[in-house]
């Protein structure tokens, strides 16, 4: 009934798409019509290697279609190819069509040095944006054919393209049955973020301590899926998010392991204090200083006292003030550009904390207490898990302050039952697996 | 998992938690005061006299603020002394309570059952016995606290500056010997130094909560090796040369012949010959030494059984040999006529730096 549908819907999706374009074209004597974005395509280039992929001998629509490895779509999925990059032919009536790969536009980084995770004698390729790209890069870094990639198709227009990496002969099969189930599953929102990812695999999004772990090393994703995790892939990502995390994820990376194993003891060592200092300091300060002095020697209860002298605030509210302005500090330098960033630092740490105690509202311990407790929090692996640590700090903080060393310790305790009490897919979080 | 459904009760406990402890009215630290030394004393009108030495931090340095207040009970004073000072007084860092050696000799019990009711001093704080006046003692000692905080602990911290002569009894030790029939406490008696801060004079002996006698610090020593509390070196003089006991090792077994107490003591030092005047064998050394240290003990113990005091808790090794209603006569009946025996013996492990003649 309606023989040029394919092109008459083209053309009809093409007038509130003006970066979608169709035009005539003669394809070694049959004429014919491709379309495609202009904002995904190269059209010059695209046109010139169709010509230059035929061989001189007039074909028809189907032989063009063979030699150039189309694929015959219906009108109804045309434009969704479209929108993926693709190039669309169409026979010169416009009533079939067929689609292919084409020369894409330079929208796409190459494969760089990590941003976030540095690292130290490692390889050092990350992931980039392209799902395609990174997948390319795990199976470069882990060539066998254990190595199992799925794409996952998720409902909703909005949901981007997701793979699900893990190793055959490693990952558990009910959680990789488990997890494609889940991320099957009808979504209330769609899924573009890593915590639309979370809702959708949890089922909660109150968590305080992500199922994910991300990361944008390809050999750390690797290092995970040999353990039986699996790695989900978000096109447009340029992290891998491993899951189920555990409680290793905080302390140990797998670029450890190019250092001996003392060294690489040591290095972990280093942050799991870093994680108790991080978490603990700051209500240490707080319950020492305001209700249990009596656990100090004299000497530094006696320097403590001199330290805060005159302050006027109490120590809670002193600590809490100075923790609040160094979040910002940290927040504000995160997106900063990076000419700018030392002057936040040198305004931030140097001039403000200075000037703070010389302007006696804080003691100079506190200065001390927070650089401490802010470097010790980034010794932590993963941006994400750093994260958690400086959001519970505050609640050991506000316990300290009403129950003094007591609270410390009843927050710190809170805190491991807390985490013991996870279980991500119904394995726990707590496993140094 | 804090589910959204459970926030509000979730919120409630945490405001009800604020409230609740009992921690609203705490104080941080630079709002208290923490004296460092309460000193015990009788006034003129038999009332007690409390005086506290507070180290006071300034912007530069510490000042030492010398407190005084009588009243009819501690407590009284106490409060008394927390009216008068700005901040909140905290007795949780005091480091010794010093008796006047009148307050010694009438009893300790009260005022020791006192701090321990407090709940504020610490059971480690340490009891001392001084002759001077109080007052005076605490500002002259005083002195020496502003140009090193740490000096009084030095003075009785084994790892610092605490000299085996030194005996040391703390707040815990004090009540359980109070309420302990077989056993005592040696206090030091200090007196502020002229040079030095403090200068320690022998050690006071306790019966039970009362003074009864003092003994020099060469017998504190004893006292000391006796309780297996030596662990520095410390010189013996001989007549003919000068030796580093640096170890010691004493054992205690009681028994009871013909319904007397014999209590056989075992010491075993280990000494370096440090100089030596006469031209005597390392033997003949050690066995002066041995001799030496025997008399000396004896010569202690005698001034102990009189005094019926027992620092060295020999009546400890008693307790399984007596049935329990004998026990409370322990001080009383057994105890003056322990016949001790005691057994020296000395090893000479190296020879050191000896000079030669």
């Amino acid at each position: 009934m309606r023989a040029n549908s394919c092109l008459a819907d083209l053309q009809q999706a093409a007038a509130s798409r003006e970066d979608l374009k169709i035009e005539p074209f003669v394809l070694r004597g049959t004429p014919v019509w491709i379309a495609g974005l202009e904002s995904l395509i190269q059209r010059a280039k695209t046109r010139y290697e169709l010509l230059g992929s035929l061989p001189e001998i007039s074909c028809s629509f189907e032989e063009l279609a063979a030699r150039l490895f189309g694929e015959f779509v219906p009108s109804s999925e045309l434009l969704g190819k479209l929108l993926q990059g693709k190039l669309a032919v169409l026979s010169g009536d416009g009533s079939r069509a067929f689609v292919l790969e084409s020369e894409p536009a330079e929208l796409r980084r190459t494969v760089d040095l990590p941003k976030e995770e540095t690292i130290v004698g490692a390889p050092s390729a990350a992931f980039v944006e392209d799902l395609n790209t990174n997948v390319g890069l795990l199976r470069q870094t882990f060539v066998s054919a254990d190595l199992q990639v799925e794409y996952v198709s998720l409902r909703g227009s909005a949901d981007k393209r997701i793979a699900l990496v893990y190793l055959r002969s490693e990952a558990p099969p009910q959680l990789v049955t488990e997890i494609r189930g889940r991320l099957s599953a009808p979504s209330r929102q769609p899924v573009r973020s890593d915590q639309a990812l979370i809702s959708q695999l949890t089922g909660t999004r109150w968590q305080l301590i992500s199922p994910l772990y991300n990361t944008e090393l390809p050999e750390q994703v690797s290092e995970e899926l040999l353990r039986g995790r699996v790695a989900i892939l978000m096109d447009g990502q340029c992290t891998a998010a491993i899951t189920p995390s555990s409680i290793r994820n905080f302390f140990a990376m797998f670029s450890d392991k190019h250092f001996p194993y003392p060294l690489m003891l040591a290095i972990r060592a280093v942050r799991i204090i870093g994680l108790l200092v991080a978490l603990l300091l700051p209500g240490l300060y707080v319950a020492l200083i305001a209700v249990n002095p009596e656990t100090l020697k004299i000497e530094l209860a006696l320097s403590l006292a001199m330290s805060r002298l005159d302050v006027p605030y109490p120590a809670f509210i002193e600590i809490i003030i100075m923790l609040f302005i160094i979040e910002m500090v940290v927040e504000a330098s995160l997106r900063l550009p990076k000419s700018i960033g030392p002057t936040i630092t040198m305004v931030g740490g140097i001039i403000l904390g200075q000037a703070v105690v010389q302007a006696q509202l804080v003691s100079n311990l506190v200065i001390i207490v927070l650089a401490a407790t802010t470097i010790a929090n980034f010794t932590l692996v993963g941006f994400n898990n750093a994260l958690t640590i400086r959001f519970l700090k505050y609640s050991i903080v506000c316990l300290s302050a009403m129950y003094g060393v007591m609270g410390l310790f009843a927050g710190l305790i809170g805190f491991i039952l807390y985490m013991s009490s996870i279980r991500w897919y119904g394995i726990p979080f707590m496993r140094l697996r | 998992m804090i589910r959204p459904r459970r926030l509000p009760s979730c919120i409630a406990l945490i405001c009800a938690l604020t409230v609740l402890p009992g921690c609203w009215d705490i104080k941080d630290i630079n709002h208290r005061v923490l004296p460092i030394i309460m000193g015990i004393s009788y006034s003129k009108d038999h009332k007690y006299k409390v005086s506290l030495q507070v180290p006071v931090p300034t912007a530069r340095n510490i000042r030492i603020l010398v407190v005084s207040a009588e009243a009819a009970t501690l407590s009284k004073a106490i409060s008394h002394l927390d009216m008068n000072i700005e901040s909140n007084l905290d007795l949780t860092h005091m480091q010794l309570i010093l008796f006047d050696r009148k307050v010694a000799e009438e009893g300790i019990q009260d005022e020791i059952a006192f701090a321990m009711r407090t709940q504020e001093i610490p059971m480690k704080a340490l009891l001392a016995v001084t002759n001077e006046d109080m007052e005076s003692f605490l500002r002259k000692t005083g002195n020496s606290v502003v140009q090193n905080g740490s000096s009084f602990m030095n003075f009785f911290n084994k790892n610092a500056g605490w000299d085996p002569q030194i005996t040391l009894s703390a707040l815990w030790q004090a009540f359980e010997t109070i309420h302990s029939e077989t056993k005592d406490i040696a206090l030091p008696v200090i007196r502020a130094g002229t040079s030095t801060m403090l200068e320690f004079e022998g050690s006071a002996l306790m019966s039970k909560d009362r003074m009864v006698g003092q003994i020099p610090p060469e017998q504190s020593l004893l006292v000391n090796i006796a309780n297996n509390q030596i662990e520095d070196a410390v010189l013996e003089v001989t007549k003919s040369s000068s030796l580093l006991i640096v170890r010691n090792s004493t054992r205690h077994r009681g028994s009871i012949v013909d319904g007397r107490p014999v209590l056989h003591t075992r010491m075993q030092l280990s000494a370096i010959v440090k100089e030596k005047h006469d031209d005597k064998s390392e033997d003949e050394i050690a066995s002066e030494l041995t001799e030496q240290i025997r008399t000396r003990y004896e010569l202690l113990y005698e001034k102990l059984l009189k005094a019926k005091s027992d620092p060295t808790g020999a009546g400890q090794h008693f307790r399984g040999l007596l049935p329990y209603e004998e026990l409370t006569a322990w001080r009383e009946r057994y105890y003056p006529r322990l016949i001790l025996k005691c057994d020296v013996s000395t090893v000479i492990v190296n020879q050191g730096n000896i000079s030669s003649n």
